[in-house]
């Protein structure tokens, strides 16, 4: 490919030129199939919808919200806004902030959406009060099943499950 | 319900890139392969069910469509089935029961999935962009924002499982990579026949605790194809064929965090009852099985959800050979994920069409000996949220 051609590449991918000329850089096999950069690319404005009261819990007040059905009085967090059995409308309870691992892992390779993190681990806590366990981010070593852990928010939270991660209490 | 037959398999290699090749000619050379196998034509196909799993992965939406058209099978009826791993599988379910109601006579299952052309500038490498089109498939307000790759999905149910039994520990793992690896050699389709130590699987880099490089299953570009059809058709069409004979689905919650036990594949255990049940048999009568190894745990795990052995007892089935090719119930003949390959949408018939070859005796290098009956599993989602477990007999 030319410098020319990676250029206009980087025009229409959006993608950068350096890293499009070292993948393009060398001299064409003319008996290759013919290789060319592309993206899939959706940008959102999601809605929190039924789950604005977690994610503004947890942004704005640094609390957990989960959802408890009136009727059997089930606790669940990730949150269900209908419950499973009873079939009714939960409403919200606090939970947390301390919680027990139930089963952690480290990961020492990560996805191009891991943001160069690894390694970093992370858990199924069951926060106090709650009947089931979420997914989180773990400071630190993976701490072994039963071990008390305790939230560490960040300073500018943003209304994603990131941020958060726990440690040992 | 009608009884249902595989009277085609036809497959690529299943391989790390086809670079020469999109998924619409990987699903035509399957596809050609299993009518050739079949000794039928294409116009003998009433119908067709698509498995492709991950839209990004072949940069189409729809991506089915376009392997309708260029076979010839325009203006036939097609769906496309997508259930993560379990893609092949359900693909399998789905033209079963095509055939089973009465539906059609002659249904084509066709699984096909690229991933390389995935690329991820920033390393230089297909592999964290391929790790990131799985990704979206968790959980993308609880569980993906935390930069997670599909091996937690797999290593958490594992520590569960560890914290409860002491189990599987790294060498009794090690020894399904060996085993599998070692298997893929006897399998011409395969991506990675090798030959292992327990110790080189041990030293290998750690990728998500507990599992260690050649834990892994590999990510693979491949197609399979099977060619199903009702018995009758079998019959008339005097060519060996594979019956099956049971299938059994379970579909679990997919944020493993509420169920009620994580260190046990729940979805499996029930799935394998559900098919065992239909085919009216049990785990002692089976002769092999294929199990879906997208880690060398869920082997082990699967063992034990299958009632192979008790729970907290597969890591001993494994040391105790078990499941080799000597053993008594030979377990990845075909190399599994782990040394065939994970084409993911084409996995799971890949895996029905290797029980149909084992059940006709037609396994070649890898022949399970006196195979009649054998179980297969494919596993999708987050911590196994699907499973379909599909038993093939010879007739």
């Amino acid at each position: 490919m030319t410098e020319e051609q990676i250029r206009a590449h980087a025009a229409r991918t959006g993608l950068p030129v350096e890293a499009l000329a070292r993948a393009f850089g060398a001299a064409e096999q003319p008996e290759a199939p013919l290789e060319i950069p592309d993206r899939m690319d959706v940008t959102y404005k999601y809605s929190c919808a039924e789950f604005t009261p977690f994610f503004r819990a947890l942004r704005d007040e640094k609390r957990f919200l989960a959802t408890r059905c009136p009727r059997c009085g089930e606790v669940t967090l990730p949150p269900r806004p209908h419950c499973t059995e009873c079939r009714g409308a939960c409403d919200w309870v606090e939970v947390g902030p301390m919680g027990t691992v139930v089963a952690s892992t480290t990961l020492h390779f990560g996805s191009s959406a891991s943001g160069g993190k690894p390694p970093f681990s992370c858990a199924y806590v069951r926060l106090d009060g709650c009947d089931t366990a979420m997914l989180v981010s773990i400071a630190g070593p993976a701490p072994s099943s039963g071990t008390r852990v305790q939230p560490r928010f960040r300073d500018v939270r943003v209304g994603r499950l990131d941020d958060v991660e726990f440690a040992p209490a | 319900m009608r009884r249902v037959a595989i009277i085609g398999v036809g497959n690529t290699q299943f391989r790390a890139r086809w670079i020469e090749k999109t998924y619409i000619d990987l699903a035509w050379d399957a596809a050609e392969a299993a009518l050739v196998d079949a000794g039928i034509g294409i116009g003998d196909v009433q119908s067709a069910v698509y498995g492709i799993y991950n839209e990004m992965f072949e940069r189409q939406f729809m991506p089915d469509i376009y392997v309708h058209g260029a076979l010839g099978l325009a203006l036939k009826p097609s769906t496309r089935v997508a259930t993560g791993g379990a893609t092949g599988g359900a693909a399998v379910r789905a033209g079963w029961c095509e055939v089973a109601s009465g539906l059609h006579d002659v249904v084509m299952v066709l699984g096909v999935e690229k991933c390389t052309d995935c690329f991820d500038y920033k390393s230089q490498n297909p592999t964290p962009e391929v790790l990131k089109t799985i990704a979206y498939s968790g959980d993308m307000n609880f569980e993906t924002p935390l930069g997670l790759t599909p091996a937690t999905s797999y290593a958490l149910p594992t520590m569960a499982h560890i914290a409860r039994w002491g189990t599987p520990t790294p060498p009794q793992m090690a020894l399904v990579s060996v085993k599998n690896h070692a298997n893929a050699q006897n399998n011409p389709l395969a991506q990675s026949p090798k030959l292992l130590t327990v110790e080189d699987v041990l030293a290998s880099r750690p990728i998500c605790d507990p599992f260690r490089f050649y834990d892994n299953c590999l990510y693979s570009e491949g197609a399979s194809c099977l060619l199903l059809a009702s018995e009758d058709f079998a019959k008339r069409n005097g060519r060996p064929y594979a019956l099956v004979t049971g299938i059994g689905g379970a579909t679990d919650d997919p944020q493993p965090g509420i169920r009620p036990d994580l260190s046990e594949l729940t979805s499996s255990r029930i799935a394998g009852e559900r098919a065992y049940r239909m085919a009216g048999i049990g785990p002692r009568d089976l002769d092999f099985a294929e199990l879906h190894d997208a880690f060398t745990a869920a082997e082990i795990m699967s063992y034990e959800a299958f009632g192979f052995c008790d729970p907290g007892e597969g890591g001993r089935l494994i040391e105790d050979g078990v499941t080799t090719m000597k053993g008594r119930l030979p377990c990845n003949a075909s190399g599994g994920l782990i040394g065939c390959g994970h084409a993911v949408g084409a996995t799971g018939v890949m895996q029905v069409g290797e029980a149909a070859l084992q059940v006709m005796w037609r396994a070649g290098k890898r022949q399970v000996d006196g195979a009649r009956r054998g179980l297969v599993q494919s596993i999708g989602g987050p911590a196994t949220t699907w499973t379909f477990a599909i038993i093939v007999e010879a007739p």
